[in-house]
């Protein structure tokens, strides 16, 4: 079970990345109720604490919000919700954009590998 | 709340912890790790009041330790023993009735989460199921401090993920602070709040697990090697 | 309260095989008094002995029985250390144990040994026999808690050498301390000073066995001698009495403070 985490990043860290991607995919819904802090502990073996460190996190973003005495909620805020989108599209394609320039690709090869890649793959989809 | 000040334990000429100086803060679980002999099963019966240390204070919530503090700590042992003669409810139904703030509903409900039959005998029991028992029995306590000395040691994965997942399913972290040594690090990394290493009997280090990450950018076994070198 | 209930129940679990030890040999007693019966002939006053055999065993039973039971936990000192009950409170539920399976053998053996005893002789008037049998009985009863209560001082004492030594040397040292604590206070109840102290509320043995003169009218004069050497002192009775007390609590402190697990 600890190959969800890398030990040597903190683990609330990767669990608000794992939630905000859940919550992107629409595996949690605007409105959905997260599970309690400790049934999220267990299905992914981390400590309670953790993740109501998570959910802190998570809160200050705005992205969940805490209902006294019923729990934590995923945002109906729209506008949260599709810049949360927006960020965690920027952010992958940072990563992605930087890994290809460390190998010395240059800009234009990027994004024609992208286009024909998408391509492709959009035909063999079809 | 555990304090540890100036304590050294010997036995006989051999010293098993040096001047040690500690202090946990409750609602955490707290890694004890380090070699066999590294002074770790020494420092929970020290605070379990099962063993004295030659000099030295040890105080759990303000209270100097002696035997009696087993009202306020749940103590497991690394060793493989038990009244075998008992089935598994009368253990419980034992324990009950020693300790008053033993909780029998939580007990079972341990019991089925570990998938134990309350019928079967001690003595007919796999050392997982046994393992798993010890576990019902230390967590089912409405105590502060809860002691596991090598809970996960000689296990199955298979057990060892029950237990850590009974762990996170029943240690109540908002009252209880639990101490638990362990070799089995990658197993219980995740878990961990803080994590306390131990070298010949001294504290060689004491982190946050989230802060060492974070600040450090590694990971328990990591810094293990690092500072054992 | 309820906690001391239970941990007597477990104790009764737990000491069970001691019990059923006691049992066999008691037994294995009886059944070779039987044989020697037949082999031999005097069958009846073979049984007398046999039985009478069985009864002083008794004397050792409690403190077998305690021996038995503590050193199955040593093995688990953890668990049976473990507890916000007091020492006292632990001790005291496996004397309590032992004494009650002790009384139950007993108790048989005094029915079957009177049985016995009032079919071989009958120069015992059947008051005399429930008299001595009761006096051996209560003397064996108090002899075993005596014996008991040595037996868990050096226990505890054996325990906290063998936290520093092996065993071996461990049970030497403690079988010395013995030897040298047996002599000082036989020294010590010997002084005439003690004796004055302690020698009062004086019993004539003889006095227990009404009816046994009777019989023997001719050998009045020895019985007589018999009876004067034999007496027994309330006063000795509460001077052993206070002693166990004492090393009962000195057990109990012991443990409290020098075992470790």
């Amino acid at each position: 079970m600890s190959d969800i985490f890398q030990s040597s990043q903190p683990i609330y860290q990767q669990l608000a990345e794992r939630m905000k991607r859940q919550i992107i995919r629409g595996e949690l819904s605007p409105g959905d109720k997260l599970p309690s802090v400790r049934e999220t502990g267990l299905e992914v073996n981390v400590n309670p604490n953790t993740v109501q460190r998570t959910y802190r996190e998570l809160e200050s973003m705005e992205i969940v919000e805490t209902k006294r005495g019923q729990g934590t909620f995923v945002t109906e805020n729209q506008s949260t919700l599709d810049s949360l989108r927006e960020e965690m599209k920027t952010k992958a394609i940072t990563e992605f954009v930087q890994g290809m320039q460390e190998m010395g690709y240059l800009d234009e090869e990027i994004q024609s590998g992208l286009t024909k890649y998408l391509k492709e793959k959009g035909e063999t989809n079809a | 709340m555990i304090t540890l000040t100036d304590v050294t334990k010997k036995y006989g000429s051999k010293k098993a912890l040096d001047h040690v100086n500690l202090e946990l803060t409750p609602g955490k679980l707290i890694g004890l790790v380090g070699e066999n002999g590294s002074g770790k099963s020494t420092t929970l019966k020290l605070i379990a009041g099962l063993n004295y240390p030659t000099k030295g204070e040890i105080k759990v919530d303000g209270n100097k330790v002696n035997r009696k503090i087993a009202k306020s700590v749940s103590y497991l042992s690394e060793l493989d023993e038990y009244y075998r003669f008992f089935t598994v409810k009368q253990s419980i139904a034992f324990y009950a009735s020693q300790f008053a703030d033993f909780n029998e509903e939580k007990a079972y409900e341990i019991l089925r989460f570990m998938k134990l039959n309350p019928n079967d005998k001690l003595k007919h029991l796999s050392k997982g199921n046994r393992g798993r028992l010890k576990i019902v029995l230390s967590l089912s306590r409405n105590v502060p401090v809860i002691l596991m000395d090598e809970p996960l040691s000689g296990l199955d994965p298979m057990v060892r993920d029950s237990i850590v997942k009974g762990l996170i399913s029943f240690i109540d972290l908002e009252k209880q602070l639990v101490l638990i040594t362990t070799h089995e690090i990658r197993e219980v990394e995740n878990v961990l709040d803080e994590v306390v290493a131990i070298k010949d009997g001294s504290i060689i280090g004491h982190h946050n697990v989230e802060q060492l990450r974070e600040e450090k950018h590694t990971g328990i076994v990591d810094w293990m090697t690092e500072i054992y070198g | 309260m309820n906690a001391w209930l239970y941990l007597t129940k477990k104790e009764f679990r737990l000491g069970l095989p001691a019990f059923l030890i006691a049992l066999i040999l008691f037994s294995g007693v009886i059944a070779a008094g039987i044989i020697a019966g037949n082999r031999l002939g005097f069958e009846d006053e073979i049984m007398s002995v046999t039985f009478m055999i069985v009864i002083a065993l008794h004397t050792f039973f409690l403190a077998f029985y305690l021996y038995y039971s503590l050193n199955t936990e040593r093995k688990r000192l953890h668990l049976w250390l473990h507890t916000p009950m007091s020492i006292a409170g632990l001790l005291s539920s496996k004397l309590f144990t032992g004494f009650v399976f002790m009384l139950s053998t007993l108790i048989i053996s005094v029915i079957l040994a009177m049985a016995n005893l009032s079919a071989t002789f009958s120069l015992f008037s059947q008051e005399s026999l429930f008299n001595t049998l009761g006096t051996i009985s209560i003397a064996i009863l108090l002899a075993a808690l005596f014996i008991s209560a040595v037996f868990l001082l050096l226990w505890s004492i054996f325990l906290t050498f063998s936290q520093k030594w092996n065993d071996f040397f461990s049970f030497l040292l403690t079988v010395i301390l013995f030897f040298v604590s047996v002599w000082a206070y036989g020294s010590f109840i010997s002084l005439p000073f003690v004796q004055m102290l302690t020698n009062w509320g004086g019993i004539q043995a003889g006095d227990i066995i009404t009816g046994f003169e009777v019989t023997y009218r001719e050998e009045a004069v020895d019985v007589q001698t018999m009876k004067d050497a034999t007496v027994f002192y309330i006063g000795n009775f509460v001077r052993d009495l206070i002693l166990a007390v004492i090393m009962f609590i000195a057990a109990c402190w012991i443990i409290e403070r020098k075992v470790e697990v």
